[in-house]
Order: structure tokens, then C-alpha cells, then sequence
């Protein structure tokens, strides 16, 4: 029998564990900030939800979108706060990379030396002594340690649910909301009873997970803070006078990497949004772009109502075009490509072929709705205009004037963004100019959107005019590959 | 004055409830009403013969009925969802169950009862403590209505956004 003692490399991890749990406590609080609303269906019909995390009312009388819905939080509990959505996912997906690589090795190191003993129940007395353990805190005293292990029957049952249950269910309910999962596996987001259900049992893991930390602390002050953490520290019960103040300056180092982590995000994002999203891009690229939409979803399944993010084109020239149903419109698509071309509206519906998908849509808010789309599916287009062997993304420039049409956002300046080539040629990449069977409504995009299902909304680019094939996408706007990821710090690659 | 308190972040800490708001009410009233049968089952099983001090003074089997009727009575009012001022009233009379309940659990270990002078300082009681967690949980679930994070049957938000 393995003795159940605090080898190093279990507290190490334990440790580490803290930092990672409550940098993605914060992070997760902040992307939550941004649609403060928890749903069941997947159409998030704005009334329906069964929580709000908001003082805002929206008006009945005038179009907004869901950016003015955003809530901003206080950097106490939320990463970095200040609405600053970016910042949050870039902290919560490095943090869970490196939480995974963590909790990976914890189990190998757990079954490799034995150590899985003190969490994994082999008896059904547990349970019984579970019970006792129950009675007897409620007595207000401590029960005994099972016979050699390091914890109460209670505890282990805790312990063992925590790691080998909470844990996984927290990553699996996170994956389940990446479109580019969603897209592939429909049947997966549907087991946790569909995209907004896996949002909300997600909410309810932080909710376990911040329970689980409450008990905790309260389980170590009341069997003794300077016993245990010199156990989770010096690894026995021994300079009780030095583990008390070691346990302090640990959480307080946890306490600077938290302000730290918060400041370096509210002064430089820039730069966060570069050194994380490097890490976090070559894992998405990885394990999520291989990924293809393969979504088909029932007539029946189609959103009543589809909430709206960024508000049309507020020029004279727009809504002219609009009146007269878009005949003026004209769509240019040329760069790095051996035939440049234009289309009017009526030119592209003749262009034959158009495809029709139902599919999620997911925003990078955390809103979802199911929609059926039609237009022109790029790979057609690419094989018109024939880009040149160097070009590498794709441009989609819009008729938005962000500073003139969105007035709250933070930035200014034409809307754009760029996809790389590689994702154009997806069977459900689309250039669509209908939705739910009609005309594409002025609000979703008219009269020309992209569909990428494998990636978030704000890349679905609206009220599209010109399609440019770059090499590089380094000189356009700021350089980071979109509108979004220039004035709010979003990444690039948006698979989850 | 006032911007000192604002700047100490006391105010903000306060009004934090402000920010969360539920749209529940049948979970809502469904938990109520169970806690509060589980705080009546707890009377009627000292009523019946499971209290540990045998035999009792009367005023207390008088107690725990009046306790156990006006818990049952508190639960059924909740559910009465054709008049508000009965479900209103449900919620109030089981919170000054709970209260009591409370009240005299903590005087019976600490001042005492009279005729019950064993029970002071006996707080290693399973049952009694989980009575009390039951009890506080009341508090707490119609603390959240009043103060509007919960709504409780028939009432409903009317979100529109």
C-alpha cells in the first residue's frame, strides 16, 4: 500500500491549481459580463432567460444590439473588468491550456505512483462513513481520518468529485460552446441539451467550484490552517510557525499575479492580447481549425427572432441602396487573384447553385440562435476569380462606418475582417444574401454577409462590398487581422 | 462625507445583489415549501417520540405542533397562486417560522428552557443543527425575494429585453 503522504509534485500542483481556478473564476466572471443573461433554449429570446447579472434594460422603441447589453464589472471579480471581453477570453483560454496540462499531469502522477488511493473510493462503506462524517460536523466536531489516509470518507467523496467529475465537466460544458465543435459534432452541444444549457451547466460548475473553495478553506481553518498547509507545503507537520507565513506569502504571491495580471491588461491589452494569443492560437489551430461544419439542423429548430450585433450603415448612400433593394449595390472582389470581378446582387443569385444551411450561430457574447442562411458558397466565388498561389486571407471590407454607426463602440473607422483562405473553402463557408428564406434583412448584414459556421459571429462580416485576396494582413487597420481584433482586442482565429 | 463612503466601495458592495436577478419562481416556491416541510418533519418527529429528552414539558409538544401547523400552513399558502396576498402571507408566516424556530433553538443552548436545563450548551446535536441550516436557508430564500433576486410563484419577470 502506497502511503498517502504530500509529495512534492503534489503540491506544487495544488498550488498551481489555486492560480489557475481563480484566474479562470475572474476571466470566466468577465466573459460572462458580456451577455449577463443565462438561457436554457438555444434562440436566447431576449425575456426568456432564467438569470441576469445586470441593472440594464434595454428600450422597446429603437434597435440595439447586444454590445449595448454589456456589463461592466468591477476588477474584484471579474478579469481585468471594465468590459473588456478580449482581455477575459485571452486570460480564460491561456489560463485553461495551462489548467489542462495541469490537471493532466495530476492524474498521470496520481495513478502512476499510487496516489489515487486517497481520492478514489474502493469500498460502499465509504458511503455510510460518509454520512457519519455528515452527523458529525453537524455536531459541530471533527470526524476521524479513514484508517492511513490523509482524509475524512466526506472529503474523499468531495475530493474525488472535484477532480474526477467537476473538473472534466467544466472543460467539457466550455468545448460544448466553441462553434468550431458545435459544428462538427452537432450531436455533442445536443447532450448537454444544446449550446445555451451547456452555457448555463457551466455556470452552475463555477457556482460548484466557488462552494467547493468556501468549504474548503472553512474544512482547513477548522481542522488547523498552519497543520495543513505545512503539510501542503514543507510536506509534514512540522515548522507550524514558518508554514503559516509561507501559506501567506503563497497566497499572497497568487494575490500580485491577480493585480499584475489585471493592470497589465487595463494599460497594455496590445500586448497581451500578442503574447497570450500566440499560446492560445497554435492550440486552436491545433486541435479546433481541422474542424468542419457539418450542421443541418430541422426547419423546426429555426430562432423566432435573431438578436443583432453592430447596427447598419448609417449613410445616405446605404439607405438608398436599401430602398431600391440593393440593384446598386455592387460587390468587388480583386487583390492577389487572377480575375478580379464585380457583382451586382442579381448577378450573384444567378451565379447559380445557391446553398441553404440551417446552423448555430454563435457570438462571441455567449448568445446563440439557430438560423437558416442562403447565398453563394465561397468556394464558387474562389473558383472565379482564381486567387494567386500567394495569397494567404481573405479581406471582407464593409460598408460600416464603426465611429459614424456604432457610436459606443470602442474604435472607429471602416469595419473589416480577415479569414484565412484555408477556412474558404469549407462546405458551409457562404456568402449569403438570404436568411430564414427571405431577402437578408438590413439588420443582419444586406445585402451581403459572410457564414463561416467553424468560427464566432463577429467574423461573419455584414453589409459586405469588397472582397480582397492578401498575402498579409499586417498593414490593414492595426494590424491584427480585423476590426475587432484592432479596437477591442479579440483574436483572430475564433474557434472557441 | 458621502464620497468618502462611495470611495470605500461599502455602497457598492451593499447594492451587489442589485446585479443578479433570477426568473425562477416555481424552483423558487418548490424549494421553499420543501424546506419548510422539512422543518416541520423535524417537530413532528420530536413530537412523536424522537426528541432526546423524554419526557418533555408540555409547553413543548405544544411547540413543536404549533410549529408544525404553522409550517404546513405557511407551505400551502405559497402555492395559492389565485390570491398574491395569500402566497405573500405564506412566505412572511414561514419566515417567522424559521425565526422562531431559530430563536429557540439558540435559547434552549444557551439561556435554557425551563424544565430543559440539559439542552444548554448541547450544540452537538446533528438534527438540530440541520433544523437550524433549514431554518436559515428560509431566511435566506425570502430575503432573495424581497429584495427582488428571486421571484416566487405566480409571479413572473417581465424581461422584455
Amino acid at each position: 500500500m502506497v502511503t498517502l503522504d504530500y509529495p512534492a509534485w503534489l503540491r506544487i500542483e495544488h498550488w498551481v491549481n489555486v492560480l489557475f481556478v481563480t484566474l479562470l473564476i475572474r476571466s470566466g466572471i468577465e466573459i460572462l459580463g458580456t451577455h449577463p443573461k443565462l438561457y436554457w433554449r438555444d434562440d436566447s429570446k431576449p425575456g426568456t432567460e432564467w438569470a441576469r447579472f445586470t441593472r440594464k434594460t434595454m428600450p422597446t422603441d429603437k434597435l440595439y444590439d447586444t454590445l449595448d447589453e454589456e456589463e461592466s464589472y468591477s476588477s474584484f471579480v471579474s478579469l481585468p473588468g471594465h468590459k473588456k471581453l478580449g482581455m477575459g477570453r485571452h486570460w480564460h483560454f491561456f489560463t485553461v491550456i495551462g489548467w489542462m496540462l495541469t490537471g493532466i499531469a495530476y492524474y498521470v502522477l496520481l495513478f502512476v505512483t499510487g496516489q489515487w488511493h486517497r481520492y478514489i473510493p474502493y469500498s460502499w462503506s465509504i458511503f455510510p462513513e460518509a454520512w457519519n462524517d455528515i452527523l458529525t460536523y453537524l455536531s459541530f466536531k471533527l470526524p476521524p481520518l479513514l484508517p492511513g489516509e490523509p482524509l475524512d470518507a466526506i472529503q474523499k467523496l468531495a475530493y474525488a468529485a472535484v477532480i474526477f467529475l467537476l473538473a472534466p465537466f467544466q472543460i467539457l460544458t466550455g468545448a460544448a460552446q466553441s462553434p468550431a465543435i458545435e459544428a462538427q459534432f452537432p450531436w455533442f452541444v445536443q447532450l448537454w441539451g444544446g449550446r445555451q444549457s451547456a452555457r448555463s451547466l457551466h455556470f452552475f460548475g463555477l457556482l460548484a467550484f466557488i462552494g467547493f473553495i468556501a468549504v474548503h478553506l472553512a474544512m482547513v481553518v477548522l481542522w488547523g490552517w498552519p497543520q495543513l498547509n505545512a503539510l501542503m507545503i514543507f510536506g509534514q507537520v512540522r515548522h507550524l510557525g514558518w508554514a503559516l507565513a509561507a501559506s501567506l506569502a503563497i497566497i499572497a504571491a497568487i494575490v500580485v499575479v491577480h493585480i499584475a495580471a489585471t493592470v497589465w491588461s487595463l494599460k497594455s491589452p496590445r500586448t497581451v492580447q500578442r503574447v497570450l494569443g500566440f499560446v492560445i492560437s497554435r492550440a486552436r489551430l491545433m486541435f479546433l481549425r481541422p474542424m468542419v461544419s457539418r450542421q443541418h439542423y430541422p426547419r423546426s429548430a429555426l430562432s423566432a427572432e435573431h438578436r443583432v450585433n453592430g447596427k447598419p450603415p448609417d449613410s445616405d448612400e446605404y439607405k438608398v441602396m436599401a430602398v431600391h433593394h440593393f440593384v446598386d449595390w455592387k460587390l468587388e472582389v480583386g487583390g492577389l487573384v487572377e480575375h478580379p470581378m464585380t457583382f451586382t446582387l442579381s448577378e450573384l443569385r444567378a451565379l447559380g447553385d445557391k446553398q441553404t444551411q440551417r446552423v448555430l450561430h454563435n457570438c462571441i457574447q455567449g448568445w446563440s440562435s439557430v438560423g437558416e442562411w442562403s447565398g453563394v458558397p465561397f468556394r464558387h466565388l474562389i473558383k472565379l476569380v482564381k486567387p494567386l498561389p500567394q495569397a494567404r486571407y481573405i479581406c471582407f471590407l464593409t460598408m460600416q462606418d464603426t465611429g459614424r454607426d456604432e457610436p459606443s463602440a470602442e474604435g472607429t473607422g471602416q469595419f473589416y475582417e480577415v479569414l484565412d483562405l484555408s477556412l474558404a473553402g469549407h462546405p458551409q463557408c457562404l456568402l449569403a444574401y438570404e436568411m430564414n428564406g427571405a431577402p437578408l434583412p438590413i439588420k443582419h448584414g444586406a445585402p451581403l454577409r459572410l457564414r463561416i459556421e467553424t468560427q464566432v459571429g463577429f467574423k461573419m462580416a455584414k453589409w459586405i462590398n469588397r472582397i480582397e485576396f492578401v498575402s498579409d494582413y499586417h498593414a490593414i487597420g492595426q494590424g491584427m487581422g480585423g476590426w475587432r481584433e484592432d479596437n477591442v482586442y479579440f483574436d483572430k482565429d475564433v474557434e472557441i | 462625507m458621502s464620497t468618502v463612503v462611495r470611495w470605500t466601495g461599502v455602497p457598492q458592495l451593499i447594492s451587489f445583489y442589485r446585479y443578479i436577478a433570477f426568473n425562477v419562481p416555481r424552483v423558487t416556491t418548490a424549494v421553499g415549501i420543501a424546506v419548510l416541510l422539512g422543518i416541520a418533519a423535524i417537530r413532528l418527529y420530536w413530537l412523536v417520540g424522537g426528541f432526546p429528552v423524554s419526557p418533555y414539558p408540555a409547553y413543548l409538544g405544544g411547540y413543536f405542533g404549533l410549529l408544525v401547523a404553522m409550517a404546513i400552513l405557511a407551505a400551502a399558502s405559497m402555492v395559492v397562486g389565485s390570491a398574491p396576498g395569500l402566497v405573500r402571507f405564506g412566505w412572511v408566516l414561514g419566515s417567522v417560522v424559521s425565526v422562531a424556530s431559530i430563536a429557540m433553538y439558540v435559547t434552549s443552548r444557551t439561556v435554557g428552557l425551563p424544565g430543559l436545563p440539559q439542552l444548554v450548551r448541547w450544540w452537538d446535536y446533528p438534527i438540530g443543527s440541520f433544523a437550524m441550516v433549514l431554518a436559515g436557508l428560509f431566511v435566506a430564500l425570502h430575503g432573495s425575494v424581497i429584495t427582488g433576486m428571486n421571484v416566487a410563484y405566480p409571479q413572473r419577470r417581465d424581461w422584455h429585453d
